[in-house]
């Protein structure tokens, strides 16, 4: 990926991000991320087992169950394994109107 | 994902294959006759698809086959959609945007018509460069029914764009509102555009602004045309800034997710509030260390108890990735 600048003026640039998908991957080294190129891209696609098998499971149904938590709380809903279940997910969730409470 | 008993149990609902449907970068969104609507990379033209996926006739609907995954089209040119969701109009037509493609290969944003003309795409405009190049993620309708948007890169130097497509008839016309600077402004925006009740836009940066890492920015609409306002500015990275599109809730309040910003440079969830004098109160909701999630492209989705879930690419038990849920 290339940032910035015309990328009329320059040949590389928009080889580069044109076809790119935008492909993020974290450089564990340098704890960064780099972009890779089309051709580079496709062919990790294709090949990356975790991609492979990308799963669709990002619809939301919650339950009637109100939760009030007293403090702002994180929590992991889900680990990703990069096996049956998908992985390295770029989206995020649709969540669907919950029902109301019991009373 | 559902919530069952204490915890939340996770039912995949259909499998890709890059080369038969593609992979889904973006969101499914709900849509009509209560399918989930999404876009692939990849596919049998190698420029990705819109696709459908139906529910079962009957409960329940977690069996890995029962959901009917359908490709309504198969982009033929190198149009690859990218992180946006899909759109529909009120007559059930269906929006979006691909990052190449087109005539000069800079991008479009395309509409597809139920209910026999799926497989026919109509190119409501494509992107020539000065006018915007590469839009990554979804247009957004206005009341009026004009789509607002943005470009990673190109307009008038190159570091991106927010423009208008509006309707004339069956014409559409594109309008630059916004073109990057790479300055204090910010550049490169991945996220699309959110609209609040008084037709003012919000968006972020992936890049730029005085920290280096992004901006969250609003556009207000005024006589003369559109005046920028800066929300705010990460210190990180370039490109470490938003990807997801930024969510508004009821009081006024942004969401949004870094790719990696944050305390620990691993993107974190944060909030934006109005303080009332003009101002903007920026509050990390969260800071991702890695175990739990780190580097998030995902936008924030809200419930109406106010809890906030989202996703990150890497990190987890795993290093795959998690869905994470935040409550208040």
């Amino acid at each position: 990926l290339a940032s910035g600048s015309d990328h009329k003026s320059d040949e590389i640039v928009p080889l580069t991000f044109q076809n790119s998908l935008l492909q993020p991957v974290k450089d564990s080294r340098l704890n960064k991320e780099v972009f890779m190129s089309a051709v580079t891209h496709r062919r990790r696609l294709i090949s990356a087992p975790k991609l492979t098998a990308l799963m669709l499971a990002l619809a939301f149904v919650l339950s009637n169950i109100a939760v009030q938590a007293a403090a702002q709380t994180y929590n992991v809903l889900h680990n990703f394994a990069g096996s049956l279940d998908g992985g390295n997910p770029y989206a995020g969730v649709t969540v669907t109107v919950p029902a109301p409470p019991i009373r | 994902m559902k919530h069952s008993g204490s915890g939340w149990t996770f039912e995949p609902l259909y499998q890709f294959s890059y080369l038969i449907e593609g992979v889904p970068k973006a969101r499914v969104v709900f849509g009509p006759q209560g399918a989930l609507y999404g876009t692939t990379q990849g596919g049998p033209f190698d420029g990705g698809a819109v696709f459908r996926m139906m529910p079962p006739a009957t409960p329940p609907h977690t069996a890995l086959t029962s959901w009917r995954e359908t490709s309504l089209y198969n982009f033929h040119d190198d149009a690859l959609p990218a992180y946006g969701d899909v759109i529909f109009d009120a007559a059930g037509n269906l929006y979006g945007t691909t990052e190449s493609g087109g005539q000069d290969h800079d991008g479009k944003v395309f509409e597809l018509s139920p209910p026999g003309n799926w497989s026919s795409e109509n190119v409501l405009y494509a992107f020539a460069g000065a006018d915007g190049a590469f839009p990554l993620n979804r247009v957004v309708f206005d009341h009026a029914g004009n789509l607002y948007g943005t470009t990673y890169q190109g307009g008038a130097t190159g570091y991106g764009t927010v423009f208008e497509l509006s309707r004339i008839g069956l014409t559409w016309t594109q309008t630059r509102l916004y073109s990057f600077q790479n300055g204090t402004d910010g550049a490169n925006p991945i996220a699309g555009v959110v609209l609040d009740s008084s037709g003012n836009l919000y968006g972020a940066t992936t890049g730029a602004g005085s920290g280096g890492g992004g901006t969250v920015f609003q556009l207000t609409p005024s006589g003369s045309g559109w005046i920028f306002n800066l929300l705010y500015s990460f210190s990180a990275p370039a490109t470490c800034g938003p990807w997801g599109t930024p969510v508004l809730d009821n009081s006024g309040n942004l969401y949004d997710t870094t790719y990696c910003s944050g305390a620990n440079h691993l993107g974190n969830v944060f909030k934006l509030a109005p303080n009332g004098g003009g101002g903007w109160t920026y509050t990390s909701l969260h800071d991702f260390t890695g175990g739990e999630g780190d580097y998030s492209t995902s936008t924030v989705s809200l419930d109406t108890s106010g809890n906030l879930y989202g996703t990150t690419v890497y990190g987890g038990s795993h290093g795959n990735g998690v869905v994470w849920q935040i409550q208040p």
